[in-house]
């Protein structure tokens, strides 16, 4: 496929699909068909479970690449099957972007269902939770079996009529009553409108809500964890299981619970999914540390035009213990090109969670750096904090480095190399002043 | 008193930083809040502004029934110039009537002399650049909707380059006194400063702010994207 110039994560699929429209509901599909939809965390979700599965010893497909459109899906489901039409795996585990869910779920019928969470995204492709909500809905087939988070109000009213497995954490010593985030999707209850009241609050709406005025709360999970230290105890019905932490931010442990849940309901042992979480080898892919010199330069990816994702990451930096540099590369990748980013969504992210002491410095580079100078004035950042400048090159020396021991560099995922070439611009300045060799 | 009504429902697409904004420039002390079930404060009071963000469509039927025992109240407030500011979808709420992409037919307060035709799930996303009298205007709108029928004297603000209420129609938004309406969301006060220093005029008429908060910072941004607005930039998808 690269020969021809092709993507061959998508182009077989393509080519099925214009062939035969029906493509999705007449290939011949493995015993368990597994689909993974949400806001945040679905690819981290589907490798975790396809990594499980196969760990298993069953051969599975999957679009691990991330071509989570219908026609990725096809070229993966096309891999699951000889060219007689002979189902040659034993599941399928599959990425569905949340708008294209009625292009597939309808005619791939999974057997199972996760949603990890549903947000506010992007305003252009994804308009608002409700919008998604409502599409993810009259998606589902009805024998779909749903993995569902119970702390998150944006998700866990899905297919009420379906069999729905609920999963969440108990209270964790992080969790706030009242929420610290400029945003919330869910703050009136959606039966009467009355101002919800939460036992805890994660981010954002994760948690425990309840409304004063007419008794509506979070429904109860199925299967709920309490999170100590490195171990997590899932308890359904009754029964508590023991699992390991395999990373312990509130995102990821969410999105391990939800493995953990589709793999019992599969009939997979405790013991054995234990020993199958406990060999992942699950990093954040989204941190990378360099440690040059006196410097550690960390790179952070923030999803653009996610407030949601952008806070978490901004949520992470502002818990610096040391004199720290933070760069922010978040433009838009593709608006910087031929036209011009909307920079609302950077009111509705966190950027107040910068104005912190051991932040010394804040450097918005980019095309939009005039705006992110306003959005940090704003926050409450000190004028004399914040550098700007439209080329992302051409002043990184003129940063300063000096009082600092971190660096913070926060990129979207479709500046990754223009990231990374900033990333290795100030290694080579910190090279050169902190003489390292 | 600035009332910024339903921010629980009425938040989506950093709307709710121009109620910010005009913290900063009039004092905290001046916003007040109104909830959903609460009673608006404008049902017994007089308020020198009212805000109303961007929300989804289920919230604008929420926020119509929510808001019309007080029609008449506030058929009244447009009438004696009160300032309304209805960014995004907001202003819907106003119009005569919503159809909706099913061929239903919502009744809005029919405080607006517009019909509003929803395009589910189409949706329509451009950059704006327009005018204010002399003002120039940037901004962007992201929606599922055009707006239809009313006399385009009154329209807000004039279309240089994108989309205006509906594809055919060359302006943007709606004024009916000192009722400002308009499909342009975002911050759009702290992108166009001559625009918030316009609207800070009419609110205090007899006590002008001599300078916005960030002010010069503001500027620089907004000629920045001013100039990339009469760029040849690709202004709709």
């Amino acid at each position: 496929m690269r020969a021809i110039g092709r993507k061959a994560s998508t182009f077989p699929g393509l080519v099925a699909i214009k062939v035969c429209p029906q493509f999705l509901s007449a290939i011949a599909k493995p015993p368990v068909v597994v689909c993974v939809s949400g806001t945040n965390g679905k690819t981290t979700t589907t490798n975790m479970i396809a990594d499980c599965l196969v760990a298993d010893g069953r051969t599975v497909v999957t679009n691990r690449a991330g071509a989570n459109i219908n026609t990725g899906v096809a070229t993966a489901l096309m891999k699951g099957v000889s060219l007689t039409g002979k189902v040659l795996s034993d599941a399928a585990v599959l990425e569905i972007d949340e708008k294209y869910c009625p292009l597939i779920l309808p005619f791939v019928a999974p057997h199972y269902l996760v949603v990890t969470n549903i947000f506010r995204d992007s305003l252009k492709r994804n308009a608002h939770p409700e919008f998604i909500f409502d599409i993810i809905n009259s998606s589902i087939p009805r024998e779909t079996t749903l993995i569902i988070n119970a702390d998150d109000l944006g998700s866990n009213q899905l297919a009420p009529d379906n069999t729905r497995i609920l999963y969440g954490i108990d209270a964790l010593p992080s969790d706030v009553e009242t929420s610290v985030n400029l945003i919330t999707d869910h703050a009136a209850c959606p039966v009467c409108d009355t101002l919800l009241k939460h036992h805890y609050l994660r981010y954002h709406h994760i948690g425990r809500s309840w409304c004063p005025a007419c008794g509506f709360s979070s429904p109860q999970p199925d299967s709920s964890a309490q999170v100590t230290g490195s171990t997590m105890v899932v308890t359904t019905q009754g029964e508590p299981e023991d699992y390991p932490v395999i990373n312990p931010l509130v995102f990821n442990l969410y999105n391990e619970l939800a493995v953990i849940c589709l793999l019992r309901h599969m009939g997979i042992p405790s013991q054995k999914v234990a020993t199958l979480m406990g060999n992942l080898a699950v990093t954040d892919s989204r941190l990378d540390e360099t440690t040059v010199g006196r410097w550690t330069i960390i790179q952070a990816m923030a999803k653009g035009q996610s407030a949601v994702s952008t806070t978490r990451t901004l949520d992470f930096v502002k818990d610096t213990d040391q004199p720290s540099l933070v760069i922010l590369l978040l433009d838009d990748y593709y608006d910087r090109v031929n036209t011009s980013e909307f920079i609302g969504w950077i009111y509705d992210a966190d950027f107040e969670f910068l104005a912190t002491d051991n932040i010394r410095q804040i450097a918005a580079l980019g095309p939009r750096c005039d705006d992110y100078i306003v959005r940090l004035l704003i926050a409450g950042v000190d004028r004399e904090r914040i550098f700007a400048d439209r080329d992302e090159f051409a002043r990184l020396n003129e940063l300063d480095y000096t009082d600092v021991s971190r660096i913070y560099l926060l990129y979207d995922s479709g500046t990754y190399e223009l990231a990374m070439k900033v990333k290795h611009a100030v290694i080579a300045h910190c090279k050169s002043v902190g003489r390292v060799p | 008193m600035i009332e910024v009504l339903y921010p629980e429902v009425c938040c989506l697409f950093g709307d709710k930083a121009n109620a910010r904004y005009l913290g900063l420039c009039l004092g905290e002390d001046r916003l007040a809040t109104t909830h959903v079930t609460q009673t608006p404060r404008f049902a017994s009071e007089d308020p020198h502004m009212v805000y109303l963000c961007s929300m989804s469509e289920r919230s604008q039927e929420r926020v119509i029934e929510r808001l019309r025992p007080h029609r008449e109240r506030l058929r009244t407030m447009i009438d004696d110039g009160v300032v309304f500011l209805l960014t995004g979808n907001a202003f819907e709420v106003f119009a005569a009537s919503i159809e909706d992409d099913q061929g239903r037919t919502i009744e809005g307060l029919g405080l607006l002399d517009i019909q509003v035709k929803r395009h589910l799930p189409t949706r329509f996303n451009s950059l704006f650049l327009g005018q204010h009298a002399q003002t120039k205007i940037v901004g962007y709108t992201s929606r599922f909707t055009h707006s239809y029928g009313y006399d385009q004297t009154q329209g807000l603000f004039s279309v240089t380059q994108g989309l205006g209420m509906n594809p055919e129609v060359n302006y943007e938004g709606i004024q009916v006194n000192n009722l400002f309406a308009t499909y342009l969301l975002g911050p759009l006060l702290i992108q166009n400063p001559l625009f918030t220093r316009y609207l800070l005029g009419v609110i205090d008429r007899d006590a002008p702010l001599s300078e916005l908060p960030y002010e010069a910072e503001l500027m620089q941004a907004y000629e920045t994207r001013v100039q990339e607005f009469e760029s040849g930039i690709d202004f709709v998808d």
